[in-house]
Formats: C-alpha cells, sequence, structure tokens
C-alpha cells in the first residue's frame, strides 16, 4: 500500500513537471514564432502557457505512463503495486483526466499565434531567390528598400533591383513572422514529423469528444493499447532490450493510430470499417477492432510470459 | 570500458560501410562532371554517416556500459561506493573522448566534406554559364571574351569538344590581330641596367645627388626627374630647395633645347619622350603611360631605350596609385573565395550604406594581399530609409589602408574612426593596360532631391568606414551563421548587429556552438546512469538475437538528441533575444547543472 502511494505521489508529481515544462515550451515556441528581430522580446504569455497546459497534458500523461513501464522494468520486484498504480492511473487518465481536458482544450478560442506583422527594417532577409534589405517600414506596411537576386553561380553582376513603397509579403516565412526567425529556429523533419502527428491525434480525440462519451471509450482504446506495453517487461530478460521494446511498441502503436486518423491507410480497409460501422454503433469499428486486439494480445502474453518466467526462476529451487 | 570501446568502434565501422552502400544504391544524384561521380557517391555516404554519428555513439556506449556494468555491479552495495566512482572516472574519461571525436566529426570534417559536395554541384552549372557565355560572344565576334570563357570552360572540364574549338578559334582569331603576345617567343626586355626608380624612401640631398650625377652625364630626363622630385618633398625655406630648382630647369632647358640638331626619326623620338614626360611631370599619369608603352611598343630599340624604361615604370607605378588594369581581372572568376557578400555600414548622422558583392578573389600582389571585388553595389539611405545614392562597377580592385594615411576630412567623409587601425580602400576604375580609351568608371545614380542639398560624391574611390578585420569576417556570412567557422563566429558575433545581420541569430549560434561538446559530455553521463540501471543481471550472457534491437536504439537515440538539441537551441534563442549579451550565462550554467545531477545520479548508483 505504501508502495501503491508513493508511486501515485511520483506519478502526480511527474505529471505535473510534464506538463508545466511541455507548456512552458509550447509558451516559448509561440513567443519564436511571434519575434522580429530587432523588436523587445517578452518571455510569458498568460494565454499561451494556459494554452500549453492543456494541449501538453495528454502527451504528459501518456510519457508518465511509458515512464512507469520502464520504473516497472527496473524494479521487477515490486511488480504487483507498479502494476495497480498503473491500471489505476491509466484508467482514471484514459476515461476521465484526458477528455476533461481535450474538452477543455476544444471550448478554448483559437490562439493567434501567427501574425503577418510588417518586418522591422535595417535586416537582411533570406528568400528563395534572393535577398531582401529593407530600409524603411511604414505603419501601413509598405517599405523601401533593395531586392538581391543571387541565383546562379558565376552569375552577370548579379541583379540588385531596388523598390520603394511596396507592400512586402511574408508569407513564405510562415508560420513565423520572420524569416530570419524560420531559418534559424525551424525544427528538424525529425522533430517536425512527430508534433504533426501528435497534434494530429489531438484534433481526432477533439472531434470524438465533441461527439459524445460512447465515441470517446472508442477513441480510448488507442489508450488501451498504448497501456497494454506493460506486458512487454516479461519479453526479454535483458532489461534494456524491455525498455526499448516497450517505448518502440508504444511508438508502432501511436503511429498505427495516427495513419488511421490521417487517413493513411488503404481503401480496403476504409470501405470495411464503414460497412461494419453500419451494423455497430461507432465511427471507426475497424481501428477499436484492432487497438482492443493489440490490447488482449499483449496482455495475454504478458502473463503467459510472467508466469513462464516466474516458474523458470522457481523450478531449479526446487529441484535443489 | 575497453568492451564499450570495442562496441563503439565495430558498430561505428559498419554504420559507415552500410551508410556508403546506401549512398551508392540512391539514384538521386545532381548533375555532375563525368568521373565525379564515385567521390560523390563516397562523400555523400560519409556525410550520412557524420548524421547519425552521435547517435551510432550514443547507441555503443549505452549497449557497452549495459555490458560491462554487469561485472562488477555487486561490489557497488551502498551509494557514492569505490566501485562506482571507479566506473565513472573510466566514463567520464570515455565520454570526453567520444565528445572529442563527435565535434570533430561535425565541427571539421563535415565542413570540409560539405565545400567539397557544393563544389562538385557547382562546377557543371559553372561549366554551362562559362559555355554559353563563350559561345555568345564568339557568335557576336567578341573574340576576347569568348577565349577568356572557354579557356575558364576548359579548366573545369578539360576535354570537352565545344570548348576547345571556341578557345582555339578565338585564339587564332586574336592572335591575327596581334592581341596576344606568344610567350613562348616574347623576348624579354632586359631592363637591368636601368637605374631605380624608387624615390621613395629618399632625402633631398640623395635625390640632389642623383640629380648632379645625372646632368654630369646628360641624362636631361634623369635629372630633371631627381631634382622635380627633391622640389616636391622639399621645404620651400631648405636652402637645397633653390640648388634642386636650378637643377630643374638646367635640365629642362636642355629638354627644350630647340637648338639641339638630331636627325628626323631621334628628334621624333625625342619629341615623343618629352611629351611623355611632361604629362608625366604634370600629373597626367595615365595619358604619359600610355604614351611611354606606345614609344617602347614601337620597336625594340625604343623599348631598350633606359629613359623609357625607367619612366614607363614610374607612369605605371603611378596610374597603379588610382586605378588598375582591367587585365589584372581576367581569369579570376574561378579563383573566387567567397561569392555574395551583403552588409549594411552605418553612419554617424543616421545614413545608411548597403552593400553588395557578387564575388570577391583575394590575390597576392607585390608582396601584398589585394582583393578584387565583382559586380560592387552601393545603395546610401537616409536616416528616414528614403534613397539618396548608388554605385556600381563591374569590377573593385580592394586594398587594405593604415587610418592614419587619410586625412580628417576623408576620415569625416567616409565614417572612419582612429582605432579602425586599417579601412577598405576600393580602386573604382580600371584601364586597359595595353590599348588606350578602353577603361571602365564607376556608375553613380542620385536622388534628385538629395542633389538640390549636397554635392554628389562621384570619385573613382571609395572607403568603407569599417575595420578591414570586420570586412573579412563578413565575407564568411553568405552561408549562414550555422555553417559560419566558430573562430570567425567568435570574432564578430558581438558586432554582426550594426551590419546589417540579427545580433540575435549570431549569438545564439555562437553559444549553441560552445555548448554542443558540453550537451553532448551531458547526455553521455546520463545514458551511463541509464545503462546502470537497465544492465544486464550478473548472470545474463549477451544474446546475439538482441541485435537486431540496435538500429532501434539508435533511431531512438537519435531522435532524443535531435529533441534535446532543438530545445537547448530554442532556449538560447529565448535568453538571447531576452536578455542579449546575459544569455551567456543560463546557456552555459543550465548544461553545467545538468551536467552535476547526471554525474550526482549516476555516483549514487547501487547494486539492486
Amino acid at each position: 500500500m505504501k508502495q501503491l502511494l508513493s508511486l501515485l505521489i511520483r506519478y502526480i508529481l511527474l505529471n505535473s513537471f510534464a506538463t508545466i515544462f511541455f507548456a512552458g515550451l509550447f509558451m516559448f515556441s509561440c513567443g519564436m514564432i511571434q519575434f522580429v528581430p530587432g523588436e523587445p522580446f517578452s518571455f510569458f504569455s498568460k494565454p499561451f502557457f494556459m494554452y500549453g497546459i492543456f494541449y501538453s497534458f495528454p502527451l504528459a500523461c501518456i510519457c508518465s505512463h511509458i515512464l512507469l513501464v520502464l520504473y516497472a522494468i527496473r524494479y521487477p520486484d515490486s511488480i504487483f503495486s507498479t502494476l495497480a498504480a498503473y491500471i489505476l492511473l491509466g484508467a482514471l487518465s484514459w476515461l476521465v483526466l484526458i477528455p476533461a481536458d481535450v474538452k477543455k482544450l476544444a471550448s478554448e478560442p483559437a490562439l493567434n499565434v501567427v501574425q503577418t506583422g510588417n518586418s522591422s527594417a535595417g535586416f537582411f532577409r533570406k528568400t528563395e531567390d534572393g535577398i531582401y534589405y529593407l530600409s524603411r517600414v511604414d505603419d501601413s506596411g509598405n517599405a523601401d528598400g533593395i531586392f538581391i537576386n543571387v541565383s546562379g553561380v558565376s552569375g552577370q553582376a548579379g541583379t540588385v533591383i531596388q523598390f520603394s513603397d511596396t507592400k512586402i509579403e511574408t508569407d513564405f516565412a510562415l508560420p513565423y513572422s520572420d524569416p530570419l526567425i524560420k531559418e534559424a529556429v525551424q525544427p528538424t523533419a525529425f522533430i517536425k514529423y512527430p508534433l504533426l502527428v501528435y497534434h494530429s491525434m489531438l484534433e481526432a480525440a477533439q472531434k470524438r469528444v465533441s461527439a459524445g462519451y460512447a465515441e470517446w471509450v472508442c477513441f480510448a482504446s488507442f489508450g488501451l493499447a498504448l497501456l497494454s506495453v506493460f506486458a512487454v517487461r516479461f519479453f526479454t530478460l535483458w532489461k534494456l532490450a524491455s525498455a526499448v521494446a516497450a517505448i518502440v511498441c508504444a511508438m508502432g502503436i501511436f503511429f498505427m493510430n495516427y495513419l488511421y486518423y490521417a487517413e493513411q491507410i488503404p481503401l480496403f480497409i476504409v470501405h470495411f470499417s464503414d460497412s461494419i460501422s453500419k451494423i455497430l454503433p461507432m465511427n471507426e469499428p475497424f481501428l477499436f477492432f484492432l487497438n482492443n486486439c493489440i490490447a488482449c494480445m499483449f496482455i495475454l502474453l504478458g502473463v503467459f510470459t510472467g508466469i513462464f518466467r516466474t516458474r523458470k526462476k522457481t523450478t531449479p529451487e526446487n529441484e535443489k | 570500458m575497453k568492451k564499450t570501446v570495442a562496441i563503439i568502434f565495430s558498430y561505428s565501422i559498419l554504420a559507415l560501410i552500410v551508410c556508403i552502400c546506401l549512398s551508392f544504391s540512391i539514384k538521386n544524384v545532381p548533375p555532375l562532371l563525368p568521373g565525379n561521380s564515385t567521390a560523390y557517391l563516397f562523400r555523400r555516404g560519409i556525410l550520412f554517416f557524420c548524421r547519425f554519428v552521435p547517435a551510432i555513439a550514443f547507441c555503443g556506449f549505452l549497449i557497452g556500459c549495459s555490458v560491462s556494468y554487469r561485472d562488477d555491479a555487486k561490489k557497488a552495495k551502498m551509494r557514492f561506493s569505490h566501485c562506482i566512482l571507479v566506473h565513472f572516472q573510466k566514463t567520464m574519461a570515455t565520454s570526453i573522448l567520444l565528445v572529442f571525436f563527435i565535434s570533430l566529426s561535425s565541427h571539421v570534417l563535415v565542413p570540409v566534406i560539405e565545400q567539397k559536395q557544393s563544389t562538385a554541384k557547382t562546377k557543371p552549372i559553372l561549366f554551362s554559364e562559362f559555355m554559353s557565355i563563350s559561345r555568345d560572344s564568339f557568335e557576336k565576334g567578341n573574340m576576347n571574351l569568348a577565349y577568356e570563357y572557354a579557356f575558364n570552360a576548359l579548366l573545369i572540364k578539360p576535354n570537352d569538344e565545344e570548348a576547345t574549338f571556341i578557345k582555339e578559334h578565338s585564339e587564332a582569331a586574336l592572335q591575327s590581330l596581334k592581341i596576344i603576345e606568344d610567350e613562348n617567343t616574347e623576348e624579354k626586355i632586359d631592363f637591368s641596367h636601368t637605374k631605380s626608380a624608387k624615390t621613395e624612401l629618399e632625402t633631398v640631398s640623395s635625390l640632389l645627388k642623383k640629380a648632379e650625377s645625372a646632368l654630369a652625364e646628360e641624362e636631361w630626363f634623369e635629372a630633371h626627374y631627381y631634382a622635380y622630385r627633391a622640389i616636391e618633398i622639399a621645404d620651400a625655406k631648405d636652402i637645397q630647395f633653390e640648388d634642386a630648382k636650378r637643377m630643374a630647369s638646367e635640365a629642362w632647358n636642355h629638354l627644350f633645347d630647340t637648338t639641339l640638331i638630331m636627325d628626323s626619326e631621334t628628334s621624333i623620338f625625342f619629341k615623343k619622350k618629352r611629351d611623355a614626360y611632361k604629362n608625366l611631370i604634370n600629373g597626367d599619369s595615365t595619358e604619359a603611360y600610355y604614351q611611354f608603352l606606345e614609344l617602347a611598343a614601337s620597336s625594340e630599340k625604343a623599348a631598350r631605350n633606359p629613359d623609357v624604361a625607367q619612366f614607363l615604370h614610374i607612369a605605371e607605378e603611378r596610374v597603379k596609385s588610382h586605378c588598375f588594369f582591367i587585365e589584372e581581372v581576367e581569369n579570376l572568376r574561378r579563383f573566387e573565395t567567397y561569392r555574395n557578400v551583403y552588409f549594411s555600414l552605418m553612419h554617424e548622422d543616421g545614413t545608411k550604406d548597403v552593400i553588395y558583392i557578387r564575388g570577391i578573389t583575394p590575390v597576392f600582389n607585390s608582396g601584398k594581399m589585394v582583393q578584387y571585388l565583382r559586380g560592387f553595389t552601393l545603395f546610401t539611405y537616409s536616416e528616414e530609409g528614403t534613397f539618396e545614392r548608388s554605385l556600381f562597377v563591374p569590377y573593385a580592385k580592394l586594398l587594405s589602408e593604415r587610418t592614419d594615411s587619410f586625412d580628417a576630412n576623408t576620415k569625416a567623409q567616409f565614417g572612419i574612426k582612429d582605432d579602425f587601425k586599417t579601412v577598405p580602400y576600393l580602386m573604382l576604375k580600371s584601364i586597359s593596360k595595353n590599348t588606350r580609351g578602353i577603361s571602365i568608371y564607376p556608375v553613380y545614380e542620385y536622388n534628385p532631391e538629395y542633389t538640390k542639398k549636397n554635392v554628389p560624391y562621384l570619385d573613382n574611390y571609395f572607403i568603407l568606414g569599417m575595420p578591414m578585420n570586420d570586412f573579412n569576417l563578413l565575407c564568411e556570412t553568405y552561408p549562414g551563421a550555422e555553417k559560419m567557422n566558430l573562430l570567425s563566429l567568435m570574432r564578430i558575433f558581438s558586432r554582426i548587429g550594426d551590419y546589417g545581420y540579427s545580433s540575435e541569430i549570431y549569438r545564439a549560434e555562437f553559444l549553441y556552438r560552445i555548448t554542443y561538446p558540453l550537451i553532448l559530455l551531458v547526455f553521455f553521463i546520463f545514458l551511463a546512469g541509464f545503462a546502470w540501471n537497465y544492465r544486464l543481471s550478473e548472470t545474463q550472457l549477451f544474446k546475439f538475437k538482441w541485435i537486431i534491437l540496435i538500429p532501434f536504439i539508435t533511431i531512438l537515440l537519435h531522435f532524443v538528441w535531435e529533441l534535446i538539441l532543438y530545445l537547448f537551441k530554442l532556449l538560447d534563442y529565448i535568453f538571447v533575444a531576452g536578455i542579449e549579451s546575459a544569455a551567456i550565462l543560463p546557456v552555459i550554467g543550465i548544461p553545467v547543472l545538468f551536467l552535476f545531477c547526471a554525474s550526482y545520479i549516476f555516483v549514487s548508483r547501487k547494486c539492486d
């Protein structure tokens, strides 16, 4: 009981810290999106931070659950208390906390992060074809300056075009306000793609929670499949291998669900799912079925391998 | 830790082989010159590998530590035990070594290979541009340009038939016009018997001595020249001033002595020499140069004339002090070190110069480094940002001149401060070395509103009001802050905001680069702690089937590493944008704090 309570407290602290950390990152990222060199930068923004809390809570929950799995792998002896805490927290998260958070997120007004404001004068900014420099920008966004065409290698003299009272479009820098900042802080594909996956899943979650609790429970089958990777701890004797396997399985389940909700799956599966949804009262019966199968498979494998390893451990002692 | 190092090494070799094979199997290759593709693909494979080197090292390190900690983990019965401290020392030493190699790979090897890749990709584009200009010029009958570009094209692709055809035919056409001198049969004129024309280090007395000696030998040109130089440097109150005037006058009278009887050929030659010398003395060094050149070219005897040789040299030196020869910039394009250099210069009165240079070629000329700037463009804007003037010249010659060689007016005009030491001095006018009448001048354009109130500057030289060192550093900024050399970045980042660049970006990039090894070290120590927690148990042996997990671990660690780097980069930008130069404290302080935390976590491990 003590251990269970200790785990619960650790989980709450970890989850809170992770949520605040991710929310802080969200707030700073929004700040950088709006930042224009030469203009003052403000560290804190309450609207961005609060939105970030709701935006990142589900991610914090998922990360905390995975860390609990790693904890169970690390301390195999306290398996029952860990498992009990894991089931309790998993159910609480996916059936109460996450839907409440997602519902709150859906009801929040849209954030105006992206601002196509005026670029500041006095800086060189790169575009695809060349570099432009603004000597003056008025309040209506019209500017004077020069554009340097650097295309070509040897080139001739290099074309330098002077302009005045011209409206400068910085749409190519979107979502950033300034191309300089975009060039400097834009994340690589390795970072962008997982963020895109998470964002898509969050959007799908918002749609399901808005459609009713029954729809949410179907969506929560994804959560069940994710939680079932706990069983991976029994797969190998090497803790590191088990930890990696658990993380890889969780990422695989996440990605598989993303592909379905992003409609990047073969058409025949979509048609099959549609035809089942006419019979059963749910929108994605195929995915619900698949997630539950994965969960059952992991749980059964986990139970059997757990029993097998426990018996293997105890048998040499009996023979002695 | 020997096992760990062995695992890392073997995995790295395997990964390198896989990356090179992958590079050769991916057919997506940009257009390259024939024979360059194998080297390009090989280098691409190495770049693939370098991209994943941290993840490969992390994976090998994690697995290696997890295996090697099995052996005597049971000795670490409590926290901070001797066993764990020994492990920590070895882990730290191995981590530092790995950090060194990874930093070397990312900051030294990768830029070198990327530069070679860039050159390989640029060559075919450069070749096709040269050929296009050469072909076009050949069709229009501009043989000089056709020859130059065909010659440059052949240097890139020696066996190209079309380039060879154009080069040979244009060369023949030019030779028939006697424009190109055949270097193999040229007879070099021996000027060894001429006296030194250098007078910069001479005193009045030494010049007068030389003038006297020349007078005695009836060398009237020489006598007048030395006497005239003595007059130029002597004080009017100097007693030798009168002597100098007397000698100059005597020599001049002899030069213009109408009673001298010479045959017509000698007379004509003498008159031409005298006219050229008169132009030289009157300050028209360009006209004097061409006249002496024409005299030297008229016959071999004329070329050997000591006066012609000496004063041609003097005239050439004087010409080169205010302009340069167009021929100096022929065939320079392929030696360009920098391209597309741009920056702005703010002046104290609030006006701004915006400068763009298409290409820069540094050359050693007479023991000094000079730089030839192709496509030099300058725009000047008022304090309010309105256009005042522009300047363009196809080629400019840049010299580094000491600040103290300029007077106060010049310094004020160009915004030169005394603490600059040396500044870039640009010669904007160029003339043909051999052909009179061919010259290139800078093109100025002025806003009519500006010229109503100000006298336009139209001279053939320009001085950039900035230290020469800053100019050299700004030449390296085109590829961006990420690709800039760390030493150059360190030297310029604090001032780059004065030159039209975002100081936040360069400062943040500098801080990110210097903390990169520290972040690597922190991650290695953290991984060591993780490896201890998830090590093989006492009785376990490493099973071959677990190797299948290695690529997954590598990808996972690569993702985690990219995420960590991105987070630190973001934090760097946030701190720099928020607290500017004070950002160095949190930017370095946070990884140091994490290092202490990771180290504490590791040494507090025990067997359990």
